[in-house]
């Protein structure tokens, strides 16, 4: 038991608690880059030009198709590009493909009458969207966004394997190099855990408690 | 860009050729396994997960939450890492056959969880009262139903495991990103190693992803009775609906009726020729007959004869209708002859009536019930669904059917007196021709 209050000082708990910040950095950055080329590519799908439809569809279905940890190698080793741009690119080239489907399932649950009424009203092509469309798209989507954000919270964990980024996942690792008796080793894997778990729980816990008031207003 | 790319190091990984080949052997007996147990856990979490027992759904619970919640590298460094401080050593194949099976595990559960709670709770008690244990229920009546719901999310979840072994690399896995991963270390040639893997990947999940495609396509396809909630749901999102026949009755079947056809049809091509259509007795069997007619007009069937790659039978076959997705006009309906309430009353009455017809049928047993209920080979034995059943309600286009009992409310269970022959030839449609 010693042991393990050696472990649980302030310094350490804030030297994970500050991988924890670098984790949900990454995370919310990459997520915001892909929300923005997500609804590129989205639109980029609904195109009346097939080119550009065909490119939006190949890009979408190469990053659906390959592991996440690949492009990560990519952007570090093959672009060489410094470890946080790095990360930020890879997650946001992967996840993008995850959001451009998420940003269609959303605009395809606006009801067509809504496109109608919109147009109906004299609103021009860019204020039915900002007015009308996008609002209610939006709050279609957030539900899976926020998933999103778990998964991509959770794949943050790859960062240091592969670059030595010193994430949540890292931080735990560095810490394990000054304990070495079983019990403390086993106490930073729990607290490793319990930090992803209580911010990945709580976010998913919030999905569902927004999707259960969608549910709820219909 | 070029140097990264240079054809010398491109000669070098080709002369790694059984590496690689022995590497992606490697992805793919841990891909196999690891589906293996996850499909195991998946399916028994997720039915407990449905279970009466509040401690059997609690458990079912923890196990979600914990193994969705924490990243599976870290479950993979607690066997790695962990383990062996308590004596139980594994190897780093055995660690991703065992981490990523429980981990996708959780995954496939809550999917199972989802295909049965699609299923009409109707469906359950209809099972119930028919006598089915509730083990039989399960396996006998809602999982293979739930199954056309389950499928294609399933077959995301089995791309996605076989992207997930590439942690492994991270633990000297063996597999193929760990040899992309060391090669690309030894020599510092990353670019062609890379690129090697991402076409490898790419080859395994590429094949699982367009079959999930296809799945929910042929899913949305296939004859697909929508009864109950599930109605209601495609009732409010019509543009939901997909190409393909569609058995719709209930609150769909109303809201489709009562003026949302034309939006359906706009949306998606295509509303749902319901061909075989639950009970030919039922006044909602002639309405949606009426739908039929839609797509089916376009296919030049006579009933009763056989056109080489469109008609079988007078019915068209699926390449005549996946032909002829093409709205052919409007048909006026107006009004739905019932509320959305009493149709999905009604839907249910059918559904248990078809149970009951099955059983009778098969003489009380109940495997055969069961496959006459959910496999076509068991229809046909029995003889529903025969190609030249559902001759009759085949109408060319401009001579739709009208409904047969005019739009007075069809009393929920007005249809108990009908006559009992389901095979009667021309069925309910018959009436309008």
């Amino acid at each position: 038991m010693s042991d393990v209050m050696a472990l649980l000082t302030w310094t350490n708990i804030r030297f994970l608690l500050e991988g924890l910040g670098l984790t949900l950095v990454i995370a919310a950055l990459s997520i915001a880059c892909s929300a923005v080329l997500g609804a590129v590519l989205s639109v980029m799908r609904g195109s009346r030009i097939r080119a550009l439809r065909a490119l939006a569809a190949a890009y979408v279905e190469l990053f659906k198709n390959t592991p996440l940890l690949l492009w990560i190698m990519f952007t570090f080793f093959v672009a060489q590009l410094p470890p946080l741009p790095a990360a930020v690119l890879a997650f946001t080239l992967f996840t993008s493909a995850s959001v451009a489907e998420i940003v269609r399932g959303g605009l395809a649950g606006v009801p067509r009458g809504q496109y109608e009424a919109a147009r109906s009203q004299g609103l021009s092509g860019a204020q039915m969207y900002v007015h009308i469309i996008l609002p209610q798209a939006l709050r279609n989507m957030v539900p899976a966004l926020l998933s999103q954000f778990v998964t991509t919270i959770k794949d943050t964990s790859y960062l240091w394997g592969a670059m030595a980024l010193q994430e949540l996942m890292g931080r735990g690792m560095i810490l394990m190099n000054s304990y070495n008796s079983t019990v403390q080793i086993f106490a930073i894997f729990a607290l490793m855990a319990l930090l992803y778990f209580i911010v990945c729980f709580t976010l998913s816990q919030a999905v569902r408690a927004y999707q259960r008031r969608l549910r709820g207003d219909r | 860009m070029a140097e990264v790319f240079a054809p010398y190091k491109w000669a070098a990984l080709a002369e790694r050729w059984p590496d690689i080949l022995a590497a992606f052997g490697t992805t793919v007996a841990i891909s196999a396994l690891a589906l293996l147990i996850a499909l195991v856990l998946g399916f028994v979490f997720g039915v407990l997960s449905v279970s009466r027992h509040r401690a059997l759904r609690a458990v079912t619970r923890v196990y979600v939450e914990v193994v969705q919640n924490i990243p599976l590298l870290l479950q993979v460094f607690v066997l790695y890492a962990v383990f062996p401080l308590l004596g139980l050593s594994l190897a780093s194949f055995w660690i991703g056959v065992l981490a990523i099976g429980v981990y996708h595990g959780g995954y496939i559960s809550e999917v199972v969880r989802s295909g049965i709670g699609s299923i009409h709770r109707g469906q359950f008690e209809a099972a119930r009262s028919q006598g089915f244990s509730p083990t039989q229920v399960m396996t006998l009546v809602i999982l293979p139903q739930a199954m056309r719901i389950i499928l294609p999310p399933l077959a995301v979840q089995a791309a996605n495991l076989v992207k997930n072994t590439s942690v492994l690399a991270l633990i000297a896995g063996g597999e193929l990103m760990y040899f992309a991963n060391s090669f690309a270390g030894d020599t510092s040639y990353y670019g062609p190693a890379y690129v090697a893997a991402a076409v490898l990947y790419f080859a395994l999940c590429f094949p699982l992803s367009r079959g999930a495609v296809y799945l929910e396509r042929r899913m949305l396809a296939h004859r697909h009775v929508t009864t109950g909630d599930a109605t209601e749901e495609l009732a409010s999102d019509p543009l939901e609906v997909t190409p393909g026949s569609h058995d719709i009755t209930g609150h769909a079947a109303a809201g489709a009726l009562a003026g949302g056809v034309g939006t359906m049809m706009e949306g998606t091509t295509s509303l749902v020729p319901a061909r075989r259509v639950p009970s030919p007795r039922h006044p909602l069997h002639a309405w949606s007959v009426t739908i039929v007619a839609w797509d089916v007009a376009l296919a030049p069937c006579v009933p009763g004869e056989d056109v080489p790659g469109a008609c079988a039978g007078g019915v068209p076959t699926a390449a005549a209708l996946t032909g002829s997705f093409a709205p052919v006009g409007s048909v006026p309906f107006r009004r739905a002859p019932f509320s959305g309430n009493q149709a999905a009353e009604i839907a249910d009455d059918i559904g248990r009536e078809l149970a009951q017809e099955a059983l009778d049928a098969s003489g009380g047993d109940r495997g055969r019930a069961w496959q006459a209920l959910h496999t076509r080979a068991g229809r046909r034995r029995l003889g529903h669904g025969r190609p030249g059943a559902g001759a009759g309600r085949t109408t060319p286009h401009g001579a739709l059917p009208r409904p047969r009992r005019g739009r007075g409310p069809a009393a929920p269970g007005g249809h108990r007196g009908a006559p009992r022959d389901p095979r009667r030839p021309g069925g309910g449609g018959g009436g309008a021709r």
